[in-house]
């Protein structure tokens, strides 16, 4: 009966469209409900893998820091509070971006390079491949000669899909900032992979 | 459509590249939600949890069902129960034939300080008393 009457409680905030609904499931999972915790997985898992990708040495790690990141955002759904212009991706890939970092540092001990890898795999390419494989190697290949700032702003503005105030909140650069980066490497990234393709 | 929101477009179908594959997601999912779910958390924990997600709603809810266990169940016998029994009221007495200086023993007066209560003290012999004849 606790469990039902709290679910009936609707914040105060507004937000755009879309977000509204998130929000619902956000309050759901935070009393208990696991299928509103499966929605809110189901609903963000692909941009933040996408979003974590290029800051990861392959896609098992990426797996990884997604998975951690969830578990974090499920268990911590009570610390979260909706900030205005600000969706609940945001919160979540700000998680996600700490724990793609910390994995990173613990990794860069003990792997080599993701340029270096990038490149031995890149010999072993075939022309069997799918185009989008191949525009998935190319385009990690290219994002991993960024520096790691332009990446991870690369990737969560197109990888997340976020915008530039969002892109400030998660990582704490000024939104200008955000778009001068975007604007700067938006033509390296699509002359490189209109070069690979 | 202007250049760069076309630019954006197109970057935005190149990362989609990066997307999980099915079997990824599929994979994720059974841990994210095993973890979650088999997360071992003190009650105390979900209880602070649930408050400060919504600390007025939620704690009214947790006051009012506060209430409705403590009258409507036995549990409000339980503090009745925890309580200490209270000991036999101790009187002195003072009797006149008996007033002298009483010194209290060192013993006693730990006992007196830990009681707030005086020590017992032996109480005289009743006198007896006599039928009277008329």
């Amino acid at each position: 009966v606790f469990v039902f009457f709290a679910t009936l409680y609707a914040g105060p905030e507004e937000l755009p469209a879309g977000e509204e609904q998130v929000q619902e499931w956000v309050r759901a999972a935070r009393v208990g409900n696991a299928r509103a915790a499966r929605q809110l997985y189901a609903a963000h898992v692909a941009r933040v893998f996408r979003a974590v990708r290029p800051l990861c040495h392959s896609d098992a790690d990426a797996e990884d820091v997604t998975q951690d990141a969830f578990i974090d955002a499920l268990s911590n759904l009570a610390r979260y509070a909706p900030r205005d212009g600000v969706r609940f991706v945001g919160w979540l890939l700000a998680l996600a971006m700490n724990r793609a970092r910390k994995r990173r540092a613990h990794a860069a001990k003990v792997e080599p390079t993701e340029a270096a890898k990038l490149a031995a795999l890149d010999e072993r390419a075939t022309d069997s491949m799918e185009a989008s494989q191949l525009t998935k190697r190319a385009l990690l290949k290219v994002l991993a000669e960024l520096p790691e700032r332009d990446r991870q702003v690369l990737a969560l503005r197109y990888g997340a899909e976020l915008t530039a105030e969002e892109v400030e909140h998660v990582t704490g650069m000024s939104a200008a900032n955000v778009r001068k980066i975007c604007e700067r490497q938006r033509k390296v990234l699509l002359e490189r992979l209109g070069g690979a393709a | 459509m202007s250049t760069a929101e076309e630019d954006d477009t197109r970057l935005r179908e190149a990362f989609t590249a990066l997307s999980p594959t099915a079997d990824a997601v599929a994979r994720m999912q059974v841990r994210v939600i095993e973890g979650h779910e088999k997360r071992t958390r003190s009650l105390w924990l979900e209880w602070w949890s649930l408050l400060r997600a919504r600390p007025i709603a939620n704690g009214a809810l947790v006051a009012a069902a506060a209430l409705i266990l403590y009258f409507t169940t036995p549990l409000g016998l339980v503090p009745g129960l925890l309580r200490p029994t209270s000991t036999e009221p101790q009187h002195a007495s003072i009797d006149a034939s008996e007033a002298r200086p009483h010194h209290f023993s060192s013993v006693e007066l730990s006992r007196r300080s830990r009681s707030g209560a005086l020590p017992h003290r032996k109480q005289s012999a009743r006198p007896i008393r006599r039928p009277v004849h008329p």
